[in-house]
């Protein structure tokens, strides 16, 4: 109340521009913020998510304020309702030990590498302020380097007001927030687009969808900008105007330090946590071919819920082309299967044998039924390597589906 | 006493415009019995309790930074659950924050108002508990902050809204300060029980009753019978004089009627909406005929066997496309084009048969191009092509235009005579029923069963005349009644 008054008064007194200077004046005096910088030391992803949220869990934010600063060796970090397999490839990134993680935060997908810096900023909910952070780092980079930074309305950082260079996501509880964002300084960008990239097709979902946009390096513009400088104007920045200033380096390995972080280390590696909590989605798809001169569509629709399959539907036009039991026993088959390559091709294998002792799968069936199998196979996008379009009138993937027929190794 | 204490509350669930869950009558009733207040809103939570309790709707409070609504993500909680306050209910997202939405209150989820992936309001209900009637009615938005009474405090100048402990503030929900309040006990004198050290109410009635040890104890008589609170006895005694009768609130149950939705026509519902409006300035004339089709019904039965070995299941409509196709090639005038002031006629060359189709998407008509140069097969396997495509929506822009005759099989899902609307610029378009079988008279007055199919036609009464399309039709039929004889006109 008191405040409220002397601002009303003194604007009168005062005039507008100098009542702003006196209400900045007041906050930052209000600012009694204990505020503390940690760096962590561990370049694994899970490991400073782990960290991230045992500090969110465990720290009394009525006293202080946190800047938790990190990078991580490769990996794609995707948001609490996104879609993994939508989102980036998910196939390539196991092949080469891409990690892939699913943050407690909302927002998009972003590929992370050793030249990319995390920013965690961890207070109470009063004080929570997105824009108030991002123009703290790009006030601490710009007084640096001179380097032209902007904020965009989404709260994406712009260099040259064009090239993305951060993404921000934020979760906010009772009475405590974070707000974390990525600042690409040294990142592969070639991998960057490859890999958020995904083979999936046909696919409706209702889950959050990331919006591209493209991107570029500080170190493009400032060669010499690494990790530790940028950690020290940073925190320097965060520190000033306040009482303290505590930079500490951690380990978030450190058990002592952080007892039970383990908890939250084994939720965000679960796969069920990473794949499992993927809002339902389904895809559809149609292929044609041609046997016995005759042109042949199939039509593969199916829905993922919690991680596995459900309601394998397939269609095939004209319908004498293919028995309806082989579809049947593959509907059945499939049902509940867990969505990863290996379960996949295990149960079709199965169904496949089971195809064989019915006499289903016969001499003159049997290339239906193979490139059937393979049309699944296509539609889930799981196998590594690239894929050709996807278009069902592009004769190029006719041919390579007959290509692959006689590598089947079914 | 009781009806009393109801009364009171009474006046202060209607004072604060609270949803009401009982008639005072069925509790009056209930009250002997000892049993509880039958809720009309959600017959699933009868539960035993002694008290009167009451549906609180918790508002989806203020995120912050001018956000007016969220999307639900995910519910931690279902209907019937029991939470108490500060758990979890359900995660939302907006604008790349995920917030959990914790409770104010403790008690019974009765009600999810939003389902996952809704948009939620601010300000708005975002469930509705069952509680019991301690819980201060005052404070309905849920704030994160349990901090925030302190600022609320600045308007209340009772002392027991803040209190210091050794060093630190209690911890105690409205309720239970009322409660405190109303018994005159010093929360700082009352040890917490609760999560983080808070004082529950049981933690004040134990101290009343003289239970709490190690804290300097005022021993306050227990208040008068009016304004004791739950006694450690469950039953609620009748006063001895009879009370001043309340009357009870109207309930209207809802009626489980449907409801009027209304949405934009769109995409190619519209399209047709355009089209058929477009139509209506045609003079149409319609002309309907019998075809009876039992020599077709046999050669079909002695070529379908052959017809699957190519891989192709033999259906009608590839014949009466090429039945349509060769008849217009004697009346070329229905297969022509009238322009839109109708001062010219174009008699086009190739024969485009539509073929109307009922796609999910709405009713498209995609067309078989150049049928007079088609073979029966051909165009069989055309037709399964645009099956396809209807089917799985994919129908180009080439194979929708550039249509010069129209057929429409509405037989295939029933019905016999029909009048179709000509689909502007083509001036003429046919309509086929359900082939049945009826009986029928042949030559020698024996009664034979004959496959009967209907035809409706209509044409655009400005350029056709009616003779054109009885004799065309006439031809088309001729065709179909004896399929050996269009050996002699197969291009």
């Amino acid at each position: 109340m008191k405040i409220i008054n002397l601002v009303k008064s003194s604007r009168r007194l005062l005039g507008r521009s100098s009542v702003i200077n006196l209400c900045r004046h007041i906050a930052s005096q209000g600012n009694t913020q204990h505020h503390k910088v940690l760096v962590s030391k561990s370049l694994n992803i899970y490991e400073n998510l782990a960290l991230e949220d045992w500090l969110y869990e465990n720290t009394d934010f009525n006293k202080e304020t946190i800047l938790l600063l990190w990078h991580n060796s490769p990996c794609v970090v995707f948001g609490r309702h996104q879609n993994p397999w939508i989102e980036c490839n998910v196939p390539y990134c196991e092949k080469f030990g891409v990690d892939l993680v699913r943050r407690k935060s909302g927002g998009g997908t972003v590929y992370h590498d050793e030249g990319n810096l995390n920013c965690s900023f961890m207070m109470k909910q009063s004080l929570y302020n997105r824009r108030r952070n991002l123009q703290l780092v790009v006030d601490a980079l710009t007084y640096k380097w001179n380097t032209p930074l902007s904020i965009n309305d989404r709260d994406d950082i712009l260099l040259l007001d064009k090239y993305k260079i951060s993404g921000t996501a934020s979760k906010l509880g009772r009475n405590k927030t974070y707000h974390h964002f990525t600042l690409l300084y040294n990142v592969d960008t070639l991998r960057l687009k490859s890999i958020l990239h995904s083979n999936l097709d046909g696919t409706i979902s209702n889950a959050t969808r990331s919006i591209p946009a493209p991107v570029m390096n500080l170190v493009d513009l400032v060669p010499d900008i690494d990790f530790s400088s940028l950690v020290n104007v940073i925190s320097e920045r965060f520190v000033e105007d306040t009482e303290s200033s505590v930079v500490e380096y951690v380990d978030p390995a450190d058990k002592s330090a952080f007892p039970g972080i383990n908890k939250h280390l084994a939720e965000l590696k679960a796969w069920n946590w990473i794949f499992a909590k993927t809002p339902p989605f389904s895809i559809s798809r149609t292929f044609q071919n041609e046997f016995s001169r005759t042109i042949t569509f199939l039509e593969v629709s199916l829905d993922v819920t919690k991680g596995k399959i459900h309601n394998l539907d397939l269609k095939v036009t004209p319908p004498t082309m293919i028995d309806s039991k082989v579809f049947i026993a593959l509907s059945v088959g499939m049902e509940e299967t867990q969505f990863t390559l290996n379960e996949i091709s295990k149960k079709l294998s199965s169904v496949k044998m089971e195809w064989i002792t019915s006499r289903l799968y016969t001499v003159e069936t049997h290339a239906i039924l193979d490139w059937t199998l393979l049309c699944i196979i296509e539609t889930v996008a799981l196998h590594h390597g690239r894929t050709p379009s996807q278009n069902t009138d592009n004769n190029s993937e006719k041919t390579y589906l007959n290509n692959n027929e006689s590598q089947a190794t079914w | 006493m009781a009806a009393r204490r109801i009364s009171k509350n009474w006046i202060k669930l209607t004072k604060y415009n609270q949803v009401k869950t009982a008639s005072i009558s069925i509790l009056k009733r209930n009250i002997s019995n000892k049993l509880t207040v039958p809720l009309f809103r959600n017959a699933r939570s009868i539960h035993i309790s002694p008290c009167l309790n009451e549906i609180v709707q918790f508002n989806l409070s203020d995120i912050g930074e001018g956000i007016r609504e969220v999307q639900i993500k995910e519910w931690y909680v279902n209907v019937g659950d029991t939470i108490s306050q500060f758990d979890s209910l359900c995660e939302v997202q907006s604008d790349k924050a995920s917030v959990t939405i914790t409770s104010r209150f403790d008690g019974v989820v009765s009600k999810l108002c939003y389902d996952v992936d809704d948009i939620a309001l601010v300000g708005k209900p975002l469930v509705e508990i069952e509680t019991d009637s301690s819980t201060d009615t005052d404070k309905l938005e849920g704030k994160y902050d349990e901090s925030s009474s302190s600022s609320s405090s600045s308007s209340d100048s009772e002392s027991y809204m803040e209190q210091r402990l050794r060093g630190h503030k209690t911890l105690a929900t409205p309720a239970v300060r009322k409660i405190s309040k109303e018994n005159k006990v010093r929360l700082s004198d009352v040890k917490g029980t609760g999560r983080d050290g808070r004082i529950l109410k049981e933690d004040i009635l134990n101290f009343i009753a003289g239970k709490q040890p190690g804290v300097t104890q005022e021993i306050t008589p227990p208040a008068p019978a009016v304004s004791q609170p739950i006694a450690s006895s469950p039953v609620v005694q009748q006063p001895a004089t009879t009370p001043t009768p309340v009357i009870p609130p109207k309930i209207t149950p809802q009626p489980v009627l449907g409801e009027d939705t209304t949405e934009r026509i769109k995409g190619i519902r519209k399209a047709m909406v355009k089209t058929m409006t477009a139509a209506q300035t045609i003079p149409p004339f319609g002309y309907y005929d019998e075809i009876d089709l039992t020599e077709l019904v046999r050669f079909r039965e002695m070529i379908k066997q052959q017809a699957l070995q190519r891989g192709v299941k033999f259906s009608y409509m590839p014949v009466f496309i090429k039945a349509v196709s060769m008849a217009l090639r004697e009346y070329p005038i229905l297969n022509s084009s009238v322009d839109e002031k109708v001062e010219n006629i174009t008699y086009k060359a190739s024969h485009n048969i539509g073929l109307a189709m009922d796609t999910k998407d709405g009713l498209l008509v995609p067309n078989i191009k150049n049928v007079q140069s088609l073979s029966i097969y051909e165009i069989a396997s055309e037709l399964n092509r645009l099956h396809a495509l209807g089917l799985a929506g994919k129908l180009g822009t080439d194979d929708l235009t550039g249509g010069t005759f129209s057929l429409s099989n509405i037989g295939s899902i029933g019905g016999t005579y029909a009048r179709p609307v000509i689909l502007p610029p083509e001036v003429a378009i046919g309509a086929l029923g359900k082939i049945q079988a009826l009986p029928r008279f042949d030559d020698e007055d024996n009664l034979v069963k004959r496959y009967i199919m209907q035809v409706s036609w209509s044409a655009d009464h400005r350029v056709i005349e009616g003779a054109t399309m009885a004799r065309f039709s006439n031809l088309w039929k001729s065709y179909l009644e004896n399929p050996t004889s269009m050996i002699l006109d197969l291009k």
